[in-house]
C-alpha cells in the first residue's frame, strides 16, 4: 500500500478529471461538487503521508519504482523526503480551497475549469514526487498545459497575451534543461540513467560542462521562480489569471522553482551552485529590493501582490543558496509560507474583485467598517506577509536571514531593506483600501464574507498561526532532508576545496560565523560512500533534542561552511 | 542483375506481393470506377481499404524475416523497415481514404482514381523506402511524383489546385533531372554499378582512377553525391529547395496535402537512412556538415515564416519543412562513427515518423474538419474550442505534439532524435533544435488561443462532418496520446528495425 499511496494522490485527480469528461457540461453543479470532493480526497489521501512518514530518516520514503521506457531506462520513479512532502501537502491543501473559492466566480465553461484545475492537480503533485528526470520533465511541461487554459480562457482582458508569454518563458527554460538532461544522461556512466538517485550518487557532470548543465537547470528553475531579470512574465500571468490561477500560481508553481533548485540543481551540480552562488545570491537581493520598489508603485492591488512575490521569492533564493541549515531550512519554510500568506492575499483581492470589479487601491477606502470580517482576515494575511512575529513569516525570514548572515553578513543587510520595504508597501496598501474617508459611494453597500469565503479563509489562517507559532512539526520533517542537500553541497565544496583551493581553506575555516563550532578538521575526500554523517553535525544529535529551544536557536550548532567566501 | 541465360533466375516473388497487391486492387478500382462511372464510390472505397490492410498484412508477415530480396540484386529489399514504413505508409494511405470522402463524393468525374492514384503513391513511396539500388530509387521518385502531380491537380475546377500542380510538376521534374545526373555520375565514378551496398567496395573507374582518392571523397562521386542529395532534399522540402512546399500545400486538395505531407518524408528519409546505412556517407566530415547545415537552415526557416502564416494549411506546411529538418538532425547523428549514436538516430527517425504520421494527418483532417473552400484560415478557428468540443480537443493534442509537448508522441520522437544528436556529440545541434522547437510553440499554441480564448460572433463553420474524418480525427487523437504516454512498444518496434 505505502509503495501506491503515492501514485494514487498523484492520479486521482487525473481520474476524476476523465470522469468528468463524461458528465453533461450543463450540470455545473455537480461538476463543481465532484471537483471539490476529489480535491478533499486527493487531500485526505495526502494527510496520510505524514501519518506514515518517518521523521529524521534520510533518503526518499514511499518510494515507487516501474518500468516506463526501459529502453532509454526512463523509469516511473516517484518517492517523497521531508522537502517535498510538505509541498505536496501545499498543493493537495490549496486546491480544494480554490477550488471552493472560484464556486460563483467561474460561471461559465465550468466543466472545463475543474477539469483543468484537476489536471493541474496531478501535474504539480507529480512534479514533487517524480524521481527521474524525465518524468518530472514530463510533468513539468504537462502542467503547463492546464495553467495556460486557465489564464488563457478565464482570465482578465490581456489574457492571451498573459497566457502565451507564461508557456513560451517558462519553455525556453526548460527545453534548455532538457538538453542538460540529456547530456547528463550520457555522461553518467557506466550505465546511463535518468534517475535522481543514481546520477546523485554518480556524480557525472563536473568542471565546465557541470556548470554549463547548472547553468540551463537553473535557467529553467529562475524563470519558474521567478528570479530578477526573468520575473517579467509573473506580473502580467498573476493580474490576468483568474483568482483561482493567481493562488495556486503563487502558492504551487512558484515553488516548483525553487523546488527544483533544492531537489536538482544542487545535488547534481554541488560544485557549480558553489560556484554560482554570489551570483545567485547578488541576483535574489536585486529581485528582493527591486520587486519592493515595483510593488510600492503599484496602484492595482494584485499587481501589489504580484511584485511582492518576486520579493519573496528572493528571500527564498537567498537561503538556499546560503547553503547552512538555517538559511535552507528556512527558505523551504518561507516557500510554504509564501504559499499561505500570499495564496490568502490573492484569495482576498479576488474576493474583493467579485463584489467591486475593480482592483485600483483608489477605488476603495474606509471599507473596514463596512466589511469586519473581510478586513480582519485581510490584516492577518498582509501582516503574515510582512513577517510580524507570531505568524508565519516572520519565521522563515528570520530563518533565512539568520543563515545568510553568517555567510555574508552584507546580503543580509540588504535583504533585511526588502523587509522593512515589504512593510512599506503592504502597510500603505492596506491602509488605503481599508480605513481613510468611506468616500466612494459603491462601498457603502459591500457585503462580508459569507460562510463559503469564511470556510475558505479559516483554514488558511490558521496555518499560518500554526507556523507562526509552533513550527517544530514542519522543522523535524524538512530537517534530515535538507540536511542530506546540504551535505552534498559541503563535500563537493571540502573535495574543491581540499584539492583545488588547499591554500585558501586553512585560514578561512575557523573564521565560521558567530555560532560556529565546525572542525576546521574535515576527513578529506575519500570517504564517499558515507559522506553525510561526518559533515552535518546536527546529525550526532536526534532531531527533536534542540528544537523546544525555539526557531532561531535550533540549529545553532550547525554552520555554515563557505570556505573562502566567508568574510565576516 | 544477372545475366538472362547463365543459371535459372532466383526470384522470391515473396518480397514485392505488398507492392502486387498494391497494384492489383489500383488497377481493379480503376476498372470499377470506369465501369460504374464513378458512381460505385462505397466499392471503390471498400476495395482501397481492401488493398491497404492486405498490403499491410502481407508486409508484416514478413517481419523478423530478414533481409529478403526480390533477386540477388539490391533492386527491392524487405526488412523489417521495408515492413515498418509499408506499414506505416498503408495507415497514411487509409487515414487519408477516411479523410476524403466528402472531397471524392464533390467532385464530379473520376472519382475512383483518387484512390488509385494514392494506392499508385504508396507502391512507389514503399520502393523507395525499400531499395538499394539508385535506378529503382529513381523510378520510385518518379512513380510516386507522377501520382502526387495528378492528385495535388485533382481539384479541376479550382485555380488555385491547377497552379499547385503545374508548380510541382515543373520544379519536380526539374529536381529529377538533378537526381538522374547525380545517379549517372556515380555510375561512372564507381566503375559501373547502380548498387549503393556496392558503391564503396566498387574501384573507381579506371579511366578516372586518381590513387588518393576512394569513392566516397573522389570528386566526381562527390558531385554525383550533391546531386543525388539535392533530388531527395527537394523531395523532403529542406530549405533551400522548399520553395515550392507552401503553394503546392495550400493549393492542393486538403486530403493530398496530408497524404503528401506525410508519405513522401517517410519514403525519402528512410531512403536516406539506407545511403547512410549503406555507404557511410555521412560519416565524412564534410557530408555530416553540409547535412548539419541543411538541418539548421530547415528547422530555422520553416518555424520563422510560420509564424506569419494565417491559413492553417501553409502554416502546417512551413511546420513541415521545419520538422524536415528536425528529421535530417537523426540521420547527421546517425551518420556519426559511434555505433550508440548511429543506432539510435536512426531507430529516432523511425519513431519519428510514425508520430509525424498521426499527429500531422490528423491535423490536417481537422483543417477539413473545420475548414472552407479547401482551407481554414486562424480567423474561422475562433470559438471552435467549445462548439466543437472533440474534434477541437484532438487539434489541440496534434498542435501540442506538433510542439513537442508531453505527454504526446511528438515530445518522445523529439526526445529520441534529440538523444541521439547528443549520443553523437553535438550539443550544439541539440540547443539550436530545442530553441527551435520554441518558436514552434507559438504558432501551434496560436492555433490552440483561437480555438479557445477567442469569441467568433456568428456560427459561420461549415463542417465536413462524415464519419470516417471524425474517425480519423479522434483515431489519430488517441493514437498520439496514448503512444505518447506508453510509448515502450513502439519503440521495441524500432530498434527490431536497425
Amino acid at each position: 500500500m505505502n509503495e501506491y499511496i503515492l501514485s494514487l494522490i498523484v492520479f486521482l485527480p487525473l481520474l476524476a478529471a476523465l470522469v468528468l469528461l463524461f458528465i453533461d457540461s450543463k450540470r455545473a453543479e455537480l461538476i463543481r461538487a465532484v471537483g471539490l470532493v476529489v480535491a478533499l480526497m486527493t487531500f485526505v489521501l495526502s494527510l496520510s503521508l505524514p501519518h506514515h512518514f518517518v521523521q529524521g530518516q534520510k533518503g526518499f520514503q514511499f518510494e515507487c519504482l516501474l518500468l516506463w521506457i526501459p529502453q532509454f531506462s526512463i523509469n516511473y520513479h516517484v518517492g517523497i523526503d521531508g522537502i517535498s512532502l510538505l509541498l505536496i501537502l501545499l498543493t493537495t491543501f490549496i486546491t480544494p480551497l480554490v477550488l471552493l473559492a472560484s464556486w460563483t466566480d467561474i460561471k461559465d465553461k465550468v466543466k472545463a475549469y475543474i477539469v483543468c484545475m484537476l489536471l493541474l492537480e496531478t501535474g504539480m503533485i507529480g512534479v514533487f514526487v517524480s524521481l527521474d528526470l524525465i518524468l518530472f520533465y514530463v510533468f513539468w511541461e504537462a502542467m503547463l498545459i492546464p495553467m495556460y487554459f486557465l489564464i488563457g480562457i478565464w482570465g482578465g482582458p490581456r489574457r492571451v497575451y498573459a497566457a502565451v508569454k507564461f508557456f513560451i518563458y517558462t519553455m525556453v527554460g526548460s527545453v534548455l534543461m532538457l538538453v542538460a538532461i540529456l547530456v547528463l544522461y550520457f555522461a553518467a556512466q557506466p550505465e546511463h540513467t535518468f534517475d535522481l538517485i543514481a546520477l546523485t550518487e554518480i556524480h557525472p557532470l563536473t568542471g565546465w560542462l557541470g556548470l554549463i548543465a547548472f547553468g540551463a537547470f537553473a535557467l529553467a528553475f529562475a524563470i519558474k521562480v521567478p528570479m530578477f531579470p526573468f520575473h517579467t512574465w509573473l506580473p502580467d500571468a498573476h493580474v490576468e489569471a483568474p483568482t483561482a490561477g493567481s493562488v495556486i500560481l503563487a502558492a504551487v508553481l512558484l515553488k516548483m522553482g525553487t523546488y527544483g533548485f533544492l531537489r536538482f540543481c544542487l545535488p547534481l551540480f554541488p560544485e557549480a551552485s558553489i560556484a554560482c552562488a554570489p551570483i545567485i545570491s547578488a541576483l535574489a537581493i536585486i529581485g528582493i529590493i527591486y520587486g519592493a520598489l515595483v510593488a510600492m508603485a503599484q496602484t492595482d492591488i494584485k499587481k501589489l501582490v504580484a511584485y511582492s512575490s518576486v520579493s519573496h521569492l528572493g528571500f527564498v533564493m537567498l537561503g538556499i543558496f546560503a547553503f547552512n541549515m538555517q538559511g535552507m531550512s528556512g527558505s523551504l519554510l518561507q516557500m510554504l509560507n509564501h504559499g499561505l500568506s500570499t495564496g490568502a492575499l490573492f484569495l482576498i483581492v479576488g474576493m474583493i474583485y467579485e463584489r467591486r470589479h475593480t482592483r485600483q487601491i483608489a477605488d476603495f477606502g474606509g471599507i473596514a467598517r463596512v466589511v469586519p470580517v473581510l478586513t480582519v482576515c485581510f490584516l492577518l494575511a498582509t501582516l503574515s506577509s510582512i513577517g510580524l512575529p507570531g505568524l508565519n513569516g516572520f519565521v522563515g525570514e528570520f530563518l533565512i536571514l539568520l543563515g545568510t548572515f553568517q555567510v555574508n553578513p552584507t546580503y543580509a543587510i540588504f535583504a533585511t531593506f526588502g523587509i522593512v520595504l515589504g512593510a512599506a508597501y503592504m502597510l500603505r496598501m492596506f491602509r488605503s483600501v481599508m480605513y481613510g474617508p468611506l468616500d466612494k459611494e459603491e462601498n457603502a453597500s459591500l457585503k462580508d464574507l459569507n460562510a463559503r469565503e469564511i470556510a475558505v479563509l479559516v483554514p488558511v489562517i490558521l496555518c499560518m498561526f500554526w507556523i507562526g507559532l509552533y513550527p517544530k512539526w514542519f522543522l523535524s520533517t524538512m530537517d534530515a532532508s535538507i540536511q542530506e542537500v546540504q551535505g552534498i553541497v559541503l563535500r563537493a565544496d571540502h573535495e574543491g576545496s581540499n584539492t583545488t583551493r588547499q591554500p585558501l581553506s586553512g585560514p578561512a575555516a575557523p573564521e565560521v560565523g558567530p555560532g560556529g563550532s565546525f572542525p576546521v578538521a574535515v576527513p578529506p575526500a575519500p570517504e564517499t560512500g558515507e559522506p553525510i554523517a561526518h559533515l552535518a553535525p546536527d546529525d550526532t544529535s536526534p532531531p527533536n533534542a534542540t528544537q523546544d529551544e525555539g526557531v532561531g536557536h535550533r540549529h545553532r550548532d550547525a554552520t555554515t561552511n563557505r570556505i573562502g567566501e566567508v568574510t565576516p | 542483375m544477372t545475366l538472362p541465360g547463365t543459371q535459372p533466375p532466383f526470384i522470391q516473388v515473396i518480397a514485392v506481393l505488398p507492392y502486387i497487391e498494391l497494384l492489383v486492387f489500383g488497377i481493379l478500382i480503376l476498372l470499377v470506377s470506369a465501369l460504374s462511372r464513378g458512381r460505385n464510390l462505397r466499392l471503390v472505397q471498400l476495395l482501397t481499404f481492401a488493398g491497404l490492410a492486405s498490403a499491410a498484412y502481407s508486409s508484416l508477415s514478413l517481419w523478423g524475416q530478414g533481409r529478403l530480396q526480390f533477386d540477388q540484386s539490391h533492386m527491392v529489399v524487405m526488412d523489417n523497415t521495408s515492413v515498418y514504413v509499408l506499414t506505416l505508409l498503408c495507415i497514411g494511405g487509409l487515414l487519408t481514404a477516411l479523410t476524403a470522402t466528402n472531397f471524392v463524393t464533390r467532385q464530379e468525374k473520376l472519382r475512383g482514381e483518387f484512390y488509385a492514384l494514392i494506392l499508385f503513391c504508396i507502391i512507389g513511396m514503399g520502393v523507395l523506402a525499400s531499395t538499394l539500388d539508385l535506378i529503382v530509387l529513381f523510378l520510385a521518385v518518379e512513380l510516386l511524383s507522377i501520382g502526387l502531380y495528378v492528385l495535388a491537380g485533382f481539384d479541376r475546377e479550382k485555380l488555385f489546385s491547377n497552379e499547385a500542380a503545374l508548380k510541382y510538376f515543373i520544379l519536380g521534374s526539374f529536381s529529377s533531372a538533378f537526381l538522374l545526373l547525380g545517379i549517372a555520375l556515380l555510375f561512372g565514378a564507381s566503375n559501373g554499378t547502380t548498387d549503393i551496398a556496392q558503391m564503396l567496395s566498387a574501384q573507381p573507374s579506371p579511366y578516372l582512377s586518381l590513387e588518393s582518392f576512394t569513392v566516397n571523397t573522389w570528386p566526381l562521386s562527390t558531385v554525383g553525391w550533391s546531386l543525388v542529395l539535392v533530388g531527395m532534399a527537394f523531395k523532403m522540402a529542406l530549405v533551400p529547395f522548399h520553395v515550392w512546399t507552401p503553394d503546392v500545400y495550400q493549393g492542393a486538395p486538403t486530403p493530398v496535402t496530408a497524404f503528401m505531407s506525410v508519405g513522401v518524408k517517410a519514403a525519402a528519409l528512410t531512403a536516406l537512412l539506407r545511403i547512410m546505412v549503406a555507404t557511410d556517407l555521412f560519416a565524412i566530415e564534410k557530408w555530416s556538415t553540409m547535412l548539419a547545415t541543411l538541418a539548421i537552415l530547415t528547422m530555422t526557416v520553416g518555424n520563422v515564416i510560420a509564424i506569419a502564416q494565417n491559413s492553417l494549411k501553409r502554416m502546417l506546411a512551413y511546420s513541415s519543412i521545419a520538422h524536415a529538418g528536425y528529421l535530417v538532425l537523426g540521420v547527421v547523428a546517425g551518420g556519426d562513427p559511434g555505433m550508440v549514436s548511429k543506432y539510435m538516430g536512426y531507430q529516432a527517425i523511425l519513431f519519428y515518423l510514425a508520430a509525424y504520421t498521426f499527429m500531422n494527418l490528423g491535423a490536417f483532417a481537422f483543417v477539413i474538419y473545420a475548414g472552407a473552400d479547401g482551407d481554414l484560415s486562424l480567423d474561422r478557428c475562433k470559438g471552435l474550442g467549445f462548439r466543437h468540443p472533440i474534434p477541437a480537443a484532438a487539434m489541440a493534442i496534434f498542435m501540442l505534439s506538433l510542439a513537442g509537448i508531453p505527454p504526446t508522441m511528438g515530445f518522445l520522437a523529439k526526445i529520441y532524435l534529440f538523444q541521439s544528436v547528443v549520443a553523437a556529440g553535438d550539443t550544439g545541434l541539440a540547443v539550436i533544435a530545442v530553441l527551435n522547437s520554441v518558436v514552434a510553440v507559438y504558432y501551434y499554441l496560436r492555433v490552440v488561443v483561437m480555438m479557445y480564448m477567442h469569441e467568433s460572433p456568428e456560427e459561420k463553420t461549415v463542417t465536413d462532418k462524415s464519419r470516417g474524418l471524425l474517425l480519423a480525427v479522434c483515431g489519430c487523437a488517441l493514437v498520439t496520446l496514448l503512444l505518447g504516454i506508453f510509448p515502450a512498444a513502439v519503440i521495441k518496434i524500432v530498434q527490431m528495425c536497425s
